[in-house]
C-alpha cells in the first residue's frame, strides 16, 4: 500500500494536504524522507511523524499508519 | 483545559479551568500578535496546526508541568487568521505559592513553542513568510 504524507505549513500551500509517495509499508522513516527530499517536498530541519509522534530515521511506517512531514515550528521542533 | 479555538480565547475562562481554594498562586501568560517583528511589520497572522499531534503535544506538556510543579494547568492556542493586538495563546498554571505558578506558566509556554506543530504565515506589506 503506497504511503500517503500529510503536508503542513508553506509545503501544503505549495503541494496540497497531502502527497502519496511510491513506497510500500513496512518501509523505514529514512526511505520515506528520501522519496521527500527526491521530490524536493522537504524543509531543513523537518521531521517524520507517525501516528502522531516524531520519529527516528530507523523507525518503522506499518502499514495504515498516519505519517506526517511536520516542518519547523518557530521555536524549532525537537 | 487544552483546546485549539478558532474564536477569540476568553482569558478569564483560561483562569478559571484552573481554579481551585487550595491553590494561591495563579499566572496567566498571554502570546499576542505583534504589528513589528525585527523591523518588519505584520498585517496579519494565519496559525495553522496539525490538530490531532498538537493537542497530544499540548496535553503531554500540561501532564509534566502538573508533575513537576504541583499545579493545574491549561493551554488553550487559537489558529486561523489573526490581527496585531490578538491573542494567540494563553498559558495558565495555578499552584499552591507563586514561585512555582510563574516557573510552571513558563514551561508550558516554552514548551509549546519547540514541541507543538503549530506553524504561522506572518503577512505584510513585504509579503509572506511561513514561519
Amino acid at each position: 500500500m503506497p504511503i500517503t504524507v500529510k503536508l503542513f505549513a508553506g509545503l501544503k500551500a505549495k503541494h496540497g494536504s497531502e502527497v502519496t509517495i511510491p513506497l510500500d509499508a513496512p518501509c523505514s522513516v529514512a526511505q520515506a524522507e528520501e522519496s521527500l527530499r527526491e521530490r524536493s517536498i522537504w524543509l531543513h530541519g523537518s521531521r517524520i511523524a507517525v501516528n502522531h509522534l516524531i520519529r527516528a530515521e530507523g523507525d518503522t511506517i506499518e502499514p495504515g499508519d498516519e505519517v506526517a512531514l511536520i516542518p519547523p515550528v518557530s521555536g524549532g521542533l525537537l | 483545559m487544552i483546546e485549539l479555538v478558532r474564536d477569540p480565547i476568553d482569558v478569564e475562562a483560561v483562569r478559571r479551568g484552573v481554579e481551585s481554594h487550595k491553590l494561591g498562586g495563579v499566572v496567566v501568560f498571554c502570546g499576542v500578535v505583534r504589528s513589528v517583528t525585527d523591523s518588519k511589520e505584520t498585517d496579519h497572522l494565519e496559525y495553522e496546526a496539525y490538530d490531532e499531534m498538537a493537542l497530544s503535544a499540548m496535553a503531554e506538556i500540561a501532564r509534566e508541568a502538573e508533575e513537576r510543579f504541583s499545579a493545574l494547568v491549561a493551554i488553550v492556542h487559537r489558529l486561523g487568521r489573526l490581527a496585531p493586538g490578538e491573542i494567540a495563546v494563553v498559558t495558565a498554571a495555578a499552584c499552591a505559592h507563586r514561585e512555582a505558578a510563574f516557573e510552571a506558566c513558563e514551561y508550558l509556554i516554552d514548551e509549546l513553542k519547540v514541541r507543538v506543530p503549530i506553524w504561522k504565515k506572518e503577512v505584510g506589506p513585504g509579503g509572506e513568510v511561513w514561519v
